[in-house]
């Protein structure tokens, strides 16, 4: 069953067109992954889908309901991780969690069990007391998760929930993500880390310029570009000596994309370009240390759909 | 209950904020404390009496030289030991024309026979034409007495005329001949710096919503199934409320420890208070919405605000002003709520008040109908 259903969907903002003509479906118990860099649209349409912005065209429905028709009722199905952190500095873990609880209609008793369990589930049981302005970033982070979940929504909205934070609270948040929908919540993961989504998400829908120019399956994502050979070269110089336009220039190459001390050189499968892209390193004097040769994931399909990294 | 939460969220988050607190509460004692004893000398010899200055026409059928009589006593010992300056015209027209531009304290027109005193009041000098109508009232009440004396007994018409005798003669007990009851520079202070600061709890409603969106958390509150006029109304009532509580905490601070006079009503006192607070903090919450930088809505607050305190009279009195000065004043709203309050207080009278209520409701109807409106436009103010 299609819990989001878009159609069609537009925003504009002036003359830039943010959400363009994007239709989706997201199913029941799916980690539904939106990938792109950014300034891609994905922010914008989680925005449209929590009503926080107004359609222009199309039409996104909840559980079968409108959201324009039923705003009340679409936005008390979800529960929203926002990119920037939205919690209150000056109020209590406790505090904070239970005042975004209460205004989907908890109360009491109830309303203090809830918030105290979404406080557990992200691990802040024992800072329930104190304020999140001494919180490191990433308690905050999983503050802003509790302050989503207490309210135990059908379907949780995580846009970037884990930008700027320690390798162990990203995991933390990965891990929750995996569990709150392992207990049913549906989810929609935001992201431009390849990475995470590659690990969590059951179905991507990747996002370049406002459009879905791709849907499906990790693997079936990576199946798009099974026509092509990724070598990586690793060199003892930096890496920004490179000539991309050169390797560019060898026949077979379609995308060149450096890093610190690496190249990562995405083929045509049909062409044999090996020797002449090593010769292109020894001829310009760089010390390599590898060369590795890689099955496609999805930064590369994203690379190869759009000519730039997530990152850009 | 979804407003109710906000109220009370908010309420928590502004009681937390004790430097602020303190600031609203401890500053303006301080300075009712500094500036009542500053200008104590200043307020304790009135306000200027020796500028009292009286127009009048005795324009009397027939005449009454009983009357004539008495008047010119009472010009007399008012020059003499009150320091005030009379001057007769026979034109009446004159007369009314010289109170419209307010160039006389008062004008009295005494007309008819029997006699009576018509009088006009210069609406910018509140305390001085308060003292020259407490003066005319004595002396008509005065004069009464004196009359039935002057049928029953005409000899003792001399020992009466003078008001010093009269006042010891045992015929005539004149008391409210003196200078009319006004506040000294602690009770002026009191409401004044009151008046003062609740004008910078524009800010408090300004930081209120604008502190939603630099935190991104108005947007959070908004993706939850709750209205925008419930989000709006939470916040304005939550920062409307300790804004009353702050300034309670003043005006019994200065009533109970400071001395001040805050007068017999204070229902009234109250009432007027609270609605000049809406007022305040309305206007902060309509800047949140319409200015896009906090930086340009401060500075335009903490412009605007001194200059509208200085033409309410906060820092030196109007009556001290100038003419020019009392007539821009009116743009000010905290000129209508320092004379509300100074009036009631001290006069008894309420028709600033009534004026005070209106421009305060007025204000607040229009800033929340702004705010609304801009929130519903601006978006982003919350993200």
């Amino acid at each position: 069953m299609a819990i989001v259903k878009m159609e069609q969907v537009i925003k504009k903002f002036g003359d830039v067109t943010a959400v363009d003509k994007v239709s989706l479906e997201i199913e029941e118990g799916e980690i539904f992954g939106l990938l792109g860099p950014n300034g891609a649209g994905k922010s914008t349409a989680i925005n449209m889908i929590t009503g926080l912005l107004t359609i222009d065209k199309g039409s996104i429905s909840i559980y079968g309901k409108d959201v324009r028709k039923d705003k009340m009722t679409t936005k008390s199905y979800v529960g929203i991780v926002p990119q920037d952190i939205a919690i209150y500095e000056d109020l209590t873990s406790l505090e904070n969690v239970k005042f975004f609880a209460s205004l989907y209609g908890l109360r009491g008793k109830m309303l203090e069990e809830a918030a105290l369990e979404a406080l557990e589930f992200t691990g802040l049981s024992e800072k329930k007391n104190q304020f999140p302005k001494n919180f490191s970033g990433g308690m905050k982070r999983r503050l802003n998760i509790a302050c989503a979940i207490a309210h135990k929504p059908k379907l949780i909205i995580m846009d970037e929930p884990t930008v700027g934070i320690d390798p162990q609270s990203r995991n933390h948040i990965l891990q929750s993500v995996k569990k709150l929908n392992e207990m049913g919540s549906t989810i929609i993961y935001t992201s431009h880390y390849m990475e995470e989504v590659e690990e969590i998400c059951t179905r991507i829908a990747i996002m370049d310029h406002g459009k879905v120019i791709a849907l499906g399956t990790c693997m079936e994502l990576e199946n798009m570009i099974n026509d092509r050979d990724v070598v990586v070269v690793t060199v003892s110089e930096p890496a920004s000596r490179v000539d991309e336009n050169s390797i560019r220039e060898i026949p077979g190459v379609e995308n060149v994309d450096v890093g610190e001390n690496t190249v990562k050189i995405t083929s045509a499968k049909e062409v044999t370009n090996l020797d002449k892209i090593i010769q292109y390193f020894i001829k310009n004097r760089f010390t390599i240390k590898s060369v590795e040769s890689k099955t496609p994931d999805l930064e590369t399909v994203f690379l190869s759909l759009t000519g730039r990294k997530l990152r850009d | 209950m979804i407003i109710l939460n906000i109220i009370s969220k908010e309420i928590k988050q502004l009681l937390r904020d004790y430097k602020t607190n303190t600031l609203m509460v401890l500053f303006p004692i301080v300075l009712i404390v500094i500036l009542g004893a500053a200008f104590s000398g200043v307020f304790e010899n009135g306000v200027d009496i020796e500028g009292v200055n009286v127009l009048y026409t005795i324009d009397i059928e027939g005449g009454d030289p009983v009357f004539e009589n008495a008047f010119s006593t009472f010009r007399e010992y008012m020059t003499d030991e009150i320091g005030m300056v009379f001057e007769e015209t026979s034109d009446v027209e004159r007369g009314l024309s010289e109170i419209e531009n307010h160039r006389y304290t008062a004008y009295l027109h005494i007309k008819g026979n029997p006699p009576r005193i018509d009088m006009y009041r210069n609406k910018n000098s509140g305390f001085e034409s308060g003292i020259v109508e407490n003066a005319v009232v004595s002396f008509l009440e005065s004069y009464a007495a004196i009359n039935v004396i002057a049928r029953n007994d005409p000899a003792a018409l001399s020992k009466v005329h003078q008001p010093d005798s009269a006042a010891n003669s045992g015929y005539v007990r004149v008391t409210a001949i003196d200078r009319k009851k006004q506040p000294g520079s602690t009770d002026y202070y009191a409401v004044t710096m009151l008046t003062l600061i609740l004008m910078y709890s524009s800010l408090t409603g300004f930081w209120s919503i604008r502190s939603e969106a630099d935190a991104k958390t108005g947007a959070r509150v908004l993706c939850a199934p709750v209205q925008r006029y419930q989000y709006l109304t939470g916040k304005i009532l939550g920062s409307i409320s300790v804004t009353i509580v702050q300034a309670f905490v003043v005006l019994l601070f200065s009533k109970l420890v400071l001395k001040a006079n805050w007068g017999e009503d204070l229902l009234t006192v109250a009432v007027l208070i609270i609605t000049y607070a809406i007022m305040t903090v309305s206007l902060g919450a309509a800047l949140a919405f319409i200015f896009r930088t906090a930086e340009a809505a401060s500075g335009l607050m903490n412009t605007i605000i001194p200059v509208f305190v200085f033409l309410g009279g906060g820092y030196v009195p109007l009556a001290v002003l100038g003419d020019q000065i009392s007539k821009i004043s009116a743009i000010s709203p905290v000129r209508w709520i320092n004379m509300a309050l100074i009036n009631i207080i001290y006069e008894g009278s309420y028709s600033d008040a009534y004026i005070s209520l209106a421009v305060n409701l007025g204000l607040s109807i229009l800033f929340i109908s702004a705010a609304a409106w801009m929130s519903g436009r601006r978006k982003n103010a919350y993200a």
